[in-house]
């Protein structure tokens, strides 16, 4: 959901800043009074909040939310503890395809539903330039900014029969952009051996965990939603966790064996450019890469003429393979989740062909507790994600561009072979840590605290390194860690508002606190102190932390 | 009569009152006294003394004839009807509670619960007012009172359950005139009981079930 | 002779055909095995349903929809999950379920079993705590509307018991009166006693 989008948007963001360069981005940067713009922002959320709030008057009780909870006559607190976590209930709700019924039917509230994103971003320190989209195009200024990041419509519930999905299609205005979010069709039915319960299903979705119905995974991890605009500088992820969420298609199935014993196979294919491009899903493009086409087609076509510059970013080759297994024992008003995934992606980087293909092996250990009762909800989460990425095909990639860099090789268009890529090592290893604790009071006010932490081996060709080549990090490190907290209201999860019963609220305030990032505190890319528009300063890592404030509406 | 009965009541009450363990109402809640005793034997019996039908089917008290209780909660209690349920309730009883609660149900009148087949009323009714001679048994009217109210040892049948009533007529032997003493007038109804065919214990059953 | 055997021919057709038949392809019985278990033996807080009475059940979905059984998570739950649940729908439901088998919780403690026991058939006469056996069976196998107690779970008799004394539910006479009587030991000792009753 948003969290696939900001990581996509984060990923674009950091290639963009890396292009900070271009003095076209400057010339558009706006420059007003920060105090009394920061203020009216703040003044027209309020008031749209306001607005939004009247409209929808006193709260009824009992009565649904978006589709879900229309088919099945239940309200939100039934299967989230703060939307989007899932209690056992909505995990078992997921597990059976969506197809649980027991409310209105499909003729008198079809499957759908609406969700808007209204937020509000504000880093400690400006961003060096404004955020732009993959095209480089700024969408919003350097702070303090209120956009309506998101909205989507989602189909929501059983098809036919034992057929249902969750699909999402999401407008970001930043950017201007509409593209399929998060989605999961599935088919279930169940069978009973003797003593053994078996609940199967069949799955397509389009990204690694998408399907998973714990929160422990990427897709629905904490934090369930995060600034698509800011901060300019986050820790890199691992590959389940970045990069595959709507831009693959996983094909698997899972059986559920008595109600406690989960366990999937799944592979996940690669999307053509074209299938890409339909779903809205864009290719950041390897600079490098765009350069060159450009210059070759300055050569080649006549002014003006369109061209299209090819996708290049990565894709997936052949199958990459997913497995979950998952074991969740539940004991009155308690569960305990003890688990493990693993997704192996074989990846063309830059979808540059003729030097092989990385491998990567991603195998992650989750763990959660949950304590339910119709008044208070905890909630603790750990996850540990283990990377071993077999970079051979990038660190090739690599070698060659310097080997024509040294020869001067050039194809037939007079420009420099496309390589894109490169490492320093063959191997690098990634390890992404996440443990949060949160507590739910009345499925109104929710309170979450989380913790992150990246390490990896050193190579300061993906990272970057002070004094060999410029990037990110000083010392040619990913590592970095923080703290989120999250504090949020939601005022109708037992029961939506008269005007619209099935209307749920979000209103959140969310802090992230960056205790180092890419293996520093100050000064952490080694560039030094400079002048970012309206202070000299080195990039450190709280100046990246943010405060984002977001009203989630659903109906 | 009535007044008569009320002074008991009252009287029971305060000693109830006077004599109940207060220790042991503060650890489980509710009242102590008679009230409370009132009230445990309407759990069971139904909440006018009607009667409930569970697992066991507990016998309608309301409207029961005052001497015929106490006779049965002394048979209880001495384990001349063997009932091991009435047992525990009976011998915590006092004999001023005892004789309170009797008075008490007695002055109920809900209608009867009913809840019984419908097919054999008319034989029942037969064979309640005019007995079956051919089976040597004896009009139940003669003893029980025309209209089943009974008369004082002898039971009011009026409104009783039905599956109480066949129950009883079925294993009368069983469960009854183990002891023989004098005041125990079930052995009486042995050979009644005896005699009669359980189409009949039916018919009768049906009949009292309705009956006002 | 012949009429007699007509007689007996006709009652044994009736019988059959009056069998509910619903099959379990028409029945939606994955909106109950959501929260009852897979088998309906009771998942988290939601209790087994399978093997218990009928009629019980039948009472119970009705309840739920005119809002008569109010404790919490009837409201939460129940409440939405029958508000729109035809009579006819809950029979069908109440015949499927009361003929699939049932496991013993037994989840209670085992130490309390024997004083849960003695409550449960004799009740405490001197407290006038009503004995449970009278209406729910020596084996807790319940009666007509009354409800299968044996094998339920610890967890969810203690809660049912516990309700009934805070004014919950008021319309499942007896049950508020026979609660009201009980202290927190006597709650205990019976929950654990009745999750390992078969």
């Amino acid at each position: 959901m948003t969290v696939d989008a900001s990581r996509m948007a984060g990923s674009s963001i950091v290639v963009a800043s890396q292009a900070v360069t271009s003095s076209a981005d400057k010339a558009l940067e706006v420059s007003t009074d920060r105090g009394s713009r920061s203020l009216e922002t703040l003044c027209r959320l309020i008031v749209g909040l306001a607005a939004a709030l009247a409209l929808f008057g006193l709260s009824t009780p009992a009565k649904a939310v978006p589709s879900f909870a229309r088919q099945t006559g239940q309200p939100c607190a039934t299967c989230h503890t703060a939307f989007p976590e899932l209690t056992p209930l909505g995990r078992r709700f997921k597990l059976n395809g969506y197809t649980i019924t027991g409310g209105m039917e499909p003729t008198e509230a079809p499957p759908i539903a609406a969700m808007v994103v209204p937020t509000f971003t504000k880093t400690k320190v400006r961003q060096d330039s404004p955020p732009t989209n993959p095209d480089g195009y700024p969408i919003a200024h350097v702070n303090d900014n209120f956009i309506m990041q998101q909205a989507s419509l989602f189909y929501g519930g059983k098809i036919y029969g034992n057929v249902g999905a969750l699909a999402q299609g999401t407008y970001d205005k930043a950017s201007q952009h509409t593209y399929l979010d998060n989605t999961d069709i599935r088919y279930t039915d169940t069978y009973t051996f003797d003593r053994l319960d078996v609940l199967y299903g069949l799955d397509v979705n389009n990204g690694p965990t998408v399907q998973d119905v714990w929160n422990t995974t990427p897709a629905w991890g904490f934090p369930y939603v995060a600034s698509t605009i800011a901060p300019a500088f986050s820790p890199p992820l691992t590959q389940v966790e970045n990069g595959w969420g709507g831009r693959s298609v996983g094909t698997g199935a899972y059986v559920f064996l008595n109600d406690m014993l989960y366990l999937e196979a799944a592979a996940y294919q690669n999307l053509s450019k074209g299938e890409l491009n339909a779903l809205g899903q864009t290719c950041p493009n390897n600079s490098d890469y765009v350069q060159n086409v450009a210059a070759w087609a300055a050569l080649y076509y006549p002014p003006n003429q369109p061209y299209s510059s090819a996708c290049a970013s990565s894709s997936l080759t052949g199958a990459s393979p997913y497995w979950r297994v998952a074991f969740e024992p539940r004991w009155g008003e308690h569960s305990l989740m003890l688990g493990a995934f693993g997704f192996y992606p074989q990846v063309l980087p830059g979808r540059v062909m003729g030097y092989g293909v990385d491998h990567y092996r991603d195998i992650g250990w989750d763990a959660q507790y949950q304590w339910i009762n119709d008044e208070h909800a905890v909630t603790l989460q750990v996850t540990r994600i283990s990377e071993m990425q077999n970079l051979q095909a990038t660190y090739a990639q690599g070698i060659a561009a310097q080997a024509i860099s040294a020869l001067g090789v050039v194809n037939v268009f007079g420009v420099p072979p496309v390589t894109g890529n490169a490492s320093s090592n063959p191997v690098d290893y990634l390890k992404s840590f996440k443990a949060s604790a949160g507590y739910v009071w009345n499925r109104t006010i929710s309170g979450t605290i989380a913790y992150f932490q990246i390490n990896g081996s050193p190579d300061y060709t993906l990272y970057g390194n002070a004094l060999i080549s410029p990037g990110n990090s000083a010392v040619g490190l990913p590592n970095g860690k923080g703290l989120i907290f999250d504090a949020a209201y939601m005022p109708f999860s037992k029961g939506g508002p008269e005007l619209w019963p099935w209307a749920n609220a979000k209103l959140g305030l969310s802090y992230t606190h960056y205790l180092s990032l890419y293996g520093g505190t100050a000064n952490f890319d080694g560039a030094g102190t400079y002048f970012n528009g309206s202070s000299w300063r080195s990039h450190t890592a709280t100046d990246n932390n943010t405060l984002f404030l977001y009203s989630w509406v659903a109906f | 009569m009535k007044v008569v009965g009320l002074g008991l009541a009252l009287q029971a009450a305060v000693l109830a009152l006077a004599t109940t363990t207060a220790g042991l109402a503060e650890e489980r809640g509710g009242r102590p006294g008679f009230e409370a005793k009132v009230e445990y034997c309407k759990t069971c019996h139904g909440l006018s003394g009607e009667g409930y039908r569970g697992y066991y089917a507990m016998p309608r008290l309301a409207g029961q004839q005052p001497k015929y209780i106490e006779n049965q909660l002394r048979a209880f209690i001495e384990r001349r009807r063997v009932n091991p349920v009435m047992f525990n309730v009976a011998h915590v009883l006092t004999p001023t509670t005892l004789a309170a609660l009797t008075t008490h149900f007695h002055e109920l009148n809900p209608p009867p619960l009913g809840a019984a087949p419908r097919e054999n009323i008319g034989l029942g009714r037969t064979i309640f007012e005019q007995g079956l001679p051919e089976s040597n048994v004896a009009a139940c009217s003669a003893c029980h009172g025309p209209d089943a109210k009974g008369h004082e040892e002898i039971p009011r049948l009026a409104g009783q359950l039905y599956p109480y009533t066949v129950k009883s007529l079925t294993y009368w032997s069983k469960e009854r005139g183990q002891g023989g003493q004098r005041d125990d007038t079930s052995a009486i109804m042995v050979v009644t009981t005896h005699n009669l065919t359980p189409a009949q214990i039916s018919a009768i059953a049906s009949y009292l079930a309705y009956l006002r | 002779m012949k009429r007699k055997r007509a007689a007996l021919t006709l009652l044994a057709v009736a019988a059959l055909a009056e069998a509910p038949a619903l099959a379990q392809e028409q029945l939606p019985v994955r909106n109950c095995a959501w929260c009852h278990g897979p088998s309906a033996q009771g998942s988290g807080a939601a209790p087994r349903i399978a093997g218990q009475r009928a009629s019980y059940i039948e009472k119970e979905l009705l309840e739920f929809r005119e809002h008569a059984r109010d404790n919490p998570a009837s409201k939460q739950y129940m409440w939405g999950a029958t508000a729109r649940l035809s009579p006819q729908a809950a029979h069908d439901f109440a015949q499927y379920y009361s003929a699939l088998p049932a496991q013993p919780a037994e989840d209670g403690d085992g130490s309390l079993v024997e004083s849960g026991k003695l409550i449960y058939e004799q009740g405490v006469p001197d407290a006038n705590v009503v004995s449970c056996i009278v209406c729910h069976g020596p084996r807790g196998e319940g009666f007509d509307a009354i409800p299968r107690l044996g094998g339920m779970s610890y967890a969810y008799i203690k809660g049912r018991l516990e309700q009934w004394t805070k004014g919950y539910d008021a319309s499942a006479h007896p049950m508020p009166i026979v609660s009201s009587k009980l202290s927190a030991a006597d709650i205990e000792a019976l929950a654990s006693y009745v999750s390992f009753l078969k």
